[in-house]
């Protein structure tokens, strides 16, 4: 008898082990939202199979760039010698994950060679140039001034828990 | 008693007639300086030399300060969650 109940309660045990379910959005899905997979409304045109083309805009410490933020457009850009509005073009490391965190970061370092931007900036906006400048997300800095000079903005390490884009 | 090279040979400085000339111009970057020995009227040595005033080329002594600006940038992260039923 005591075999029989000891039999039923490692029983137990192992089907609470296997068949266990969990609420979660599946990691798998947010890798795939980053890479354009999945189509959840009507309005989808996408027809191509390349990656969107990316770029960064820089705007001034005045602007208004946050979470609101939906397109790019030159309100609060920075203007300024060899700086062409618009910002510059980048593209992203492979998105990827680890754990339950998706993650993606621009493959190098972004950067404008010679200018002179002499009002104070403080951010950059990251947006869709193929997707109607759509955007993507707004990152700010220490307030900046160059003059003729190269200014670079650095990437973290690309992981779970320092991307520069995650989904956790 | 000095001895000098000369044309003539060595010879002893205090027999010779020795002359110094110079020219510096005001507008000129250099001073020239010749100095002559003649035995009698014939010129036996000179020595001669060029000397910088000014120089126009700027000592660097540490790099040229840059202009250039190098910023980090942070990630942004957003929850997903899975609502329930």
């Amino acid at each position: 008898m005591k075999t029989l109940l000891s039999f039923v309660d490692r029983l137990s045990v192992a089907r609470d082990r296997v068949y266990a379910n969990t609420q979660a959005m599946c990691t798998s899905f947010k890798v795939e939202i980053l890479n354009g997979i999945h189509a959840l409304g009507t309005t989808v045109t996408r027809g191509g199979t390349g990656a969107d083309i990316f770029k960064a805009a820089l705007f001034l410490a005045t602007a208004t760039r946050n979470a609101s933020t939906t397109v790019y457009d030159t309100t609060g850009e920075v203007t300024g010698t060899n700086y062409t509005a618009g910002g510059n073009t980048f593209t992203w490391v492979a998105p990827n994950s680890s754990g339950t965190t998706a993650f993606t970061t621009p493959s190098a370092s972004i950067s404008w060679a010679n200018v002179t931007l002499s009002t104070a900036f403080d951010a950059v906006l990251l947006y869709n140039d193929t997707q109607g400048d759509k955007a993507v997300s707004v990152h700010t800095f220490g307030s900046q001034t160059v003059t003729a000079g190269t200014f670079t903005l650095t990437m973290p390490t690309n992981d779970a828990t320092t991307g520069l884009l995650r989904i956790a | 008693m000095a001895l000098i090279s000369t044309t003539k040979g060595i010879v002893d400085e205090s027999l010779l007639r020795r002359t110094v000339g110079i020219d510096d111009r005001p507008n000129a970057n250099d001073v020239a300086v010749w100095i002559e020995w003649r035995l009698g009227d014939e010129i036996v040595r000179r020595d001669a030399w060029v000397t910088l005033k000014v120089s126009n080329i700027e000592a660097i002594t540490s790099p040229r300060p840059s202009n250039d600006v190098t910023v980090g940038l942070t990630g942004v992260a957003a929850k997903a969650e899975a609502g329930g039923l």
